[in-house]
């Protein structure tokens, strides 16, 4: 067997048209895709740091930091949160590594782990998402023309955009949030649905139930019918 | 729409973060989880040339020598005493550089010398401080205020890690923790004078009792073994010295604590052959003393009157 990809995701690059909705010749903005999480490569290491190793699994968390953190990021709307819940995160992990089962997938354990811990403390700050139409009505009206700027590589732009994104994920009850941000992260199905302890059909389902949600919080600014 | 709503969200993806410093943020909680879970002791036993170069760095030149290690647990018997404490968890701020300190340290100093006035003032037998940089807490526990003059009486000095993390406290072998009691006649207690201040005037005074807790020897004779005892989150650790008091009077009881305090376990950089201890020395910003004394952690006197039968 092949070297699995578990992150099946970001394997295109988005291109962004910028100019007009229906993307007329302009300028191009390449997003790169985040890094992947192979494991089968990390099998090994992972395999080391189960019997205490922990040079190997420093690896681990050189390796996963990036994806741990920007889903704890995302979920917890906080940066230095983010990264508190993924400490805890990677802690939590080293204690329970000797009992995690071999046979299952690492990085869907690992999201596990992360997606509790964040439920956790954000039970815990009491941190509750504002809600989308109050955030909508307090956020600053995007500059005309900007919400047909989607792509734009204009900061401002991008900075609207991005919060205002950001904000109705926010929103999105549990498990709908956990789910669509653990597939941004990259997760594969499968790997999802190890994760969230459901089959694959469920997580297509509430994927899909994330993304109609969104598309109608976001209808004022990506059009169309919901 | 949906090719839109892709679009959004990928653009709502932000670079995922990566940097060096959080991994070794992590490595050093499990490290720090290790030494709690005992499997990392032999971290803290160190060759003799190591152990010695690094007591020399840490105590500037007073200790030096062998290292003894001891773990001690939440349940130590050893922290046992007979009495309901009555101890208020004050804090000292950095006297010596009290530019620099926060509003949480300067009310804490506030707390600190309103404890010291009640402790003074012959109403209290116990009285602490926690270090708020290292959140290492000592108590002074007299027990009385009522000495009989000649005879012995017990002093207990507690050390408690208030932290989140474990805590090496290294310093002279049973004598880490010191009981110092100076002739206080019927002078009222001084409002600006800090522990620091009654340690510098009567530490070189003929007429102060200094006794080493644990093992009873005078703190001007120093051994030459150091002595590392590491205390997990909420632990503690205690020590009985004997005070005598030789004469009639009121007299001002201190502890202190002669030592280093070091986050246990965190992680030395490679290139670092003292390892732990000298990787994450904490200032202690309670008290600096005298360059040929180190750094010591003391509580505020306790204010007790010493009679004949």
């Amino acid at each position: 067997m092949g070297a699995r990809r578990v992150a099946n995701l970001p394997t295109r690059r988005f291109v962004f048209q910028k100019g007009s909705r229906d993307g007329g010749p302009s300028e191009v903005l390449e997003r790169a895709a985040p890094p992947r999480l192979d494991e089968e490569r990390l099998a090994p290491i992972v395999e080391r740091a189960r019997t205490g190793n922990t040079d190997a699994f420093e690896e681990i968390v050189q390796t996963m930091q990036g994806p741990v953190r920007a889903f704890a990021r995302r979920m917890m709307r906080d940066s230095h949160l983010g990264d508190d819940a993924a400490q805890e995160t990677f802690l939590r992990m080293w204690k329970g590594l000797r009992r995690h089962e071999p046979r299952g997938r690492f990085v869907a354990w690992a999201f596990t782990i992360a997606r509790n811990t964040c439920i956790e403390f954000l039970r815990r700050e009491a941190r509750t998402p504002t809600p989308i139409d109050v955030t909508l009505s307090m956020a600053p009206p995007l500059r005309s023309g900007a919400a047909d700027n989607i792509g734009s590589d204009d900061p401002s732009d991008a900075h609207d955009l991005r919060r205002i994104v950001n904000d109705a994920v926010a929103a999105l009850d549990e498990p709908f949030r956990s789910t669509l941000l653990m597939r941004e992260t990259g997760l594969a199905y499968e790997e999802l649905a190890e994760a969230l302890h459901c089959p694959v059909g469920t997580v297509r389902s509430r994927l899909h139930e994330a993304r109609r949600r969104l598309a109608v919080t976001l209808r004022p600014i990506i059009g169309g019918e919901a | 729409m949906s090719d839109r709503l892709d679009v959004l969200l990928a653009q709502a993806r932000e670079t995922e973060p990566v940097d060096d410093g959080f991994v070794a943020s992590v490595m050093s909680d499990i490290e720090s989880l290790d030494v709690v879970t005992g499997s990392r002791l032999a971290a803290l036993r160190r060759p003799l040339v190591a152990v010695t170069a690094t007591a020399v760095v840490l105590t500037g030149g007073a200790v030096a020598a062998l290292v003894g290690t001891q773990i001690v647990n939440n349940d130590d018997a050893g922290t046992a005493t007979s009495e309901p404490r009555a101890s208020v968890s004050v804090s000292s701020a950095p006297e010596a550089s009290s530019g620099e300190v926060g509003n949480d340290a300067r009310q804490a100093l506030a707390t600190a010398n309103a404890e010291r006035s009640s402790a003074m003032d012959g109403s209290g037998h116990t009285v602490s401080v926690v270090d708020p940089n290292t959140g290492l807490r000592l108590q002074t526990e007299t027990y009385t205020n009522e000495f009989r003059t000649g005879a012995p009486q017990r002093v207990t000095l507690t050390l408690e890690n208030t932290s989140e993390k474990p805590l090496a406290i290294t310093g002279n072998k049973d004598c880490s923790l010191q009981v110092m009691a100076f002739p206080m006649g019927s002078a009222a207690a001084d409002e600006n004078q800090t522990p620091a201040d009654y340690y510098n005037q009567y530490r070189n005074e003929n007429g102060v009792e200094w006794v080493c807790a644990g093992s009873g020897t005078t703190p001007r004779a120093p051994t030459a073994v150091a002595e590392s005892v590491v205390l997990r989150p909420g632990a503690t650790h205690s020590s009985d010295a004997m005070l005598t008091l030789p004469s009639d009077g009121d007299w001002g009881v201190m502890g202190m604590c002669r030592c280093e305090v070091t986050e246990a376990g965190a992680p030395a950089p490679k290139d670092n052959p003292f390892g732990d201890f000298t990787n994450r020395v904490l200032p202690s910003p309670l008290v600096t003393l005298d360059a040929d004394t180190g750094e010591a952690t003391l509580t505020p006197p306790i204010r007790v009157r010493a009679k004949s039968d």
